[in-house]
């Protein structure tokens, strides 16, 4: 009888090897079910590059109207031509088992995209799986990825999530490939126009005529425009600096030093053989204030005068007055400029002596009341510790009984760091900076879930 | 002998002996020789010997000097002094035998040639002091006596009891929860005390007294008469019981803290909930401790002054100099004052 229940048992068990082998069989990759354009060896793979006609937007995931399609693809071909990378976007429901990355990175090399000897481009890979929607930029070539860097793909990405994940997809695809070729020109994603192009040299010039007051921001009235023109001026020319003021409400992706010492510089303000100057930057939005000096100020303008004369115009700025910052700031300078001193405001010295004040009189009382004490060299003794035996001292044994337990809450979140660096305030992308395709050949890139 | 008197006499010339702090023998001033004092137990005086004093009432004794003659007023406590007339060291027996024998006696250790270097050392510890405060001519009235002390020893036991608790913080989401377990508490205790000083002398301020604290028990001698030659000294006139307050306070005031500061170990907080320790009948020990007593007088005023016989410790009450005390003051306040702006001065360019 047992041997009979043995005998079922095996003959069920092989059923069930034998009725899921095929359905398990379905699930896994296999070459047949992938793409057209995945190479059927991989081994054996060798790269052909594409046809400049072929198709540069693949949209089989259908995110796209042959309109969209076609206004991507001819701002790609303009945005290409002129920086000589490929770019490349790719829509899919599925990245059949691959991670999106080396998916991303197979569709590029595999169809032969890129330019150069490095194949240099940028590939925009798009996944609609709905249990797995997310994107990945894939770069490829030294020069792209060397202008990739982690900062940028961040800006860039939290730009293009946001469309994505709104399902405004040709918006996002049409302005990240303008972004992409702004990078390619510029160095950065949201360089503005007057910043120069990385592919040519640049040869700095005094521009005499450029205003000395930049009012992007839009906070000052043509009044105090003038008025701080003429403060400006009067200064440049009492010292030989440039002197300029500018407000913006936008630092295009760039720090807000970068962004000052860029203005400056590609601006065409310095006076002189070596381009004399300084600049105050107000940030209309985050109301806080930038400083650049040339090289040849730093004896006046050095590290710890910038940090005064900001810390001048921090509290006006803070408090949104924009024009009474950039009138301390030239008084200030003024004065800092002739005696490299950076002249100190009455509330300064108010706080700096009522500090000074307090920590005076709470030394004074201790040293006062220490001598004092000095001088009772007569007390009454009201304790007996001293006369305690120590080694016959016995407190202990006893008994520990627990009672009952009370609980206390304190709303207290986590705050997490984020890492990396993100200018817009998105999600943060998870950046690889080199990994290979199936191919073998080395990519670097960024992506996000959406 | 004239009975209530004892001289000591050196026994090679005749001339008085005294005891000599720094030697801690018997010397002879007069032939220089000097003598070891027995570190055992002295016989008591044999009863009825020698004469009684010629005159006694409640506060004055009157007696006659065995070297001169003269006749020695002192009052009822004193227990040994030095005749006004010849100098001859004398103790007033029946003032140290019997029931106001001393159970041991502490010699001086401190010859009263180092008091200008105690003084000079309490001086520099003492800023606000007048400046010329202490000058050899305004200390006056110095003297070394053997203060009566009593030394009580006593010991507490039984149970003391709390309220405590252990706390554990635990993250739950955005919240921080602390857990809370709460114990009674129950330990038992037991701790002596030993060898609390409170003074027997009606004559000394209580507080100068304990001022003088602490004194070394250790080096406590059986009671010998040599040791108060050339000193005064007195006797109780306040008993052991009479001042037992003072130190069933003073270890009143220690108990529960140490307790408290022991108890509480393994908990994050404790909170007393009575006890119901007891003491040991209080014992005590009829002791001579070595004192200095001067006075300074300054501006009109005297200040009284003790300093410890085996220590050299010296306390008093002192003025305060009112220029020295504003100069410190205001003299603290300009200099931090002047420092800081300065810093922050410096470190702003």
């Amino acid at each position: 009888m047992n041997t009979l229940k043995k005998a079922l048992v095996i003959l069920f068990i092989a059923f069930l090897v034998f009725a899921c082998l095929p359905a398990l069989a379905e699930e896994a990759p296999s070459d047949g079910e992938m793409p057209d354009w995945y190479p059927e060896n991989v081994d054996e793979w060798e790269f052909t590059p594409a046809s400049p006609d072929a198709p540069r937007v693949v949209d089989d995931a259908d995110i796209l109207t042959d309109e969209e399609e076609a206004a991507i693809s001819a701002r790609i071909a303009e945005v290409s031509a002129k920086n000589a990378a490929d770019i490349v976007v790719f829509t899919d429901v599925s990245t059949h088992g691959l991670e999106r990355a080396v998916y991303a990175a197979d569709f590029y090399d595999f169809n032969g995209y890129g330019i150069g000897p490095e194949h240099d481009g940028f590939c925009l890979f798009i996944c609609m799986d709905p249990q797995s929607r997310g994107g990945w930029c894939c770069v490829t070539g030294s020069r792209p990825r060397s202008l990739y860097t982690e900062e940028n793909a961040n800006d860039i990405d939290d730009v293009l999530y946001s469309y994505l994940g709104s399902g405004r997809y040709f918006d996002g695809i049409y302005d990240w490939v303008g972004n992409i070729g702004t990078l390619l020109e510029k160095g950065y994603p949201f360089a503005p126009e007057w910043f120069p192009s990385i592919n040519e040299p640049f040869v700095r010039t005094h521009d005499t005529e450029a205003p000395r007051v930049v009012d992007d921001g839009h906070v000052f009235t043509a009044d105090q425009v003038k008025y701080l023109e003429e403060k400006a001026a009067a200064i440049s020319q009492k010292y030989g600096v440039d002197v300029v003021v500018h407000t913006t409400d936008n630092t295009y992706g760039l720090t807000r030093k970068s962004y000052t010492d860029a203005f400056f510089r590609y601006r065409g303000y310095g006076l002189g053989d070596s381009f004399e100057g300084t600049q105050l930057t107000l940030f209309t939005q985050s109301r806080s204030s930038n400083m650049y000096s040339s090289p040849g100020l730093q004896d006046k303008l050095n590290d710890r005068n910038t940090e005064l004369l900001l810390e001048a115009v921090a509290d006006p700025a803070e408090e949104g007055d924009l024009f009474k910052a950039a009138d301390r700031w030239l008084s200030y300078l003024d004065r800092t400029l002739k005696t490299g001193r950076v002249p100190r405001t009455p509330i300064v010295w108010a706080i700096r002596s009522a500090f000074a004040g307090v920590i005076s009189i709470i030394g004074s009382a201790i040293s006062s009341s220490k001598a004092k004490r000095s001088m009772r060299t007569v007390r009454t003794a009201y304790e007996a510790s001293d006369h305690l035996v120590r080694d016959r001292l016995m407190i202990g044994g006893g008994s520990d009984i627990f009672t009952h337990t009370t609980e206390s809450r304190v709303y207290s979140p986590i705050v997490q760091e984020r890492e990396g660096h993100s200018g817009g305030g998105g999600g943060g992308s998870s950046y690889s900076g080199g990994y290979s395709g199936s191919s073998g050949t080395s990519h670097s890139g960024s992506g996000r879930d959406f | 002998m004239q009975r209530g008197l004892s001289e000591q006499k050196c026994p090679a010339c005749g001339a008085p002996l005294r005891f000599d702090p720094e030697s801690g023998k018997s010397v002879c001033d007069w032939c220089g020789t000097s003598y070891d004092i027995p570190e055992t137990a002295e016989p008591e005086p044999e009863e009825g010997a020698g004469e009684a004093p010629s005159v006694q009432s409640e506060e004055l004794c009157c007696y006659n000097c065995r070297s001169c003659g003269a006749e020695i007023v002192t009052d009822s406590v004193s227990a040994s002094v030095k005749c006004p007339y010849c100098g001859n060291n004398i103790v007033f027996t029946e003032k140290v035998s019997g029931g106001l024998r001393p159970d041991g006696i502490i010699p001086f250790r401190i010859d009263k040639k180092s008091l200008p270097a105690a003084v000079q050392n309490f001086y520099k510890d003492r800023q606000l002091l007048p400046r010329h405060f202490f000058s050899e001519s305004n200390i006056e009235d110095l003297a070394g006596v053997y203060v009566p002390f009593w030394l009580y020893d006593c010991t507490y036991q039984g149970k003391a009891y709390y309220k405590g608790y252990k706390d554990r913080v635990v993250r739950e989401g955005d919240y921080l929860v602390t857990i809370r377990d709460h114990y009674d508490i129950e330990r038992d205790v037991s701790m002596d005390f030993k060898d609390i000083p409170v003074d027997g002398s009606g004559r000394l301020d209580d507080a100068l007294m304990d001022s003088l604290e602490p004194f070394d028990i250790t080096d406590i001698k059986p009671f010998n008469m040599s040791y108060l030659s050339g000193f005064l000294a007195e006797r109780f006139d306040r008993d052991s019981e009479e001042v037992r307050r003072r130190a069933e306070e003073r270890m009143t005031n220690s108990v529960m803290s140490i307790v408290d500061a022991n108890a509480g170990v393994g908990y994050s907080g404790v909170a007393s909930a009575g006890n119901d320790l007891t003491a040991s009948p209080i014992t005590a020990r009829y002791v001579l401790l070595p004192v200095y007593t001067f006075s300074v007088g300054y501006k009109g005023t005297k200040y009284t002054f003790a300093m410890n016989g085996q220590t050299g410790k010296v306390v008093g009450e002192v003025p305060t100099d009112k220029g020295r005390s504003f100069l410190r003051r205001w003299g603290t306040f300009a200099a931090v004052f002047a420092a800081i702006m300065i810093a922050i001065s410096f470190l702003s360019c």
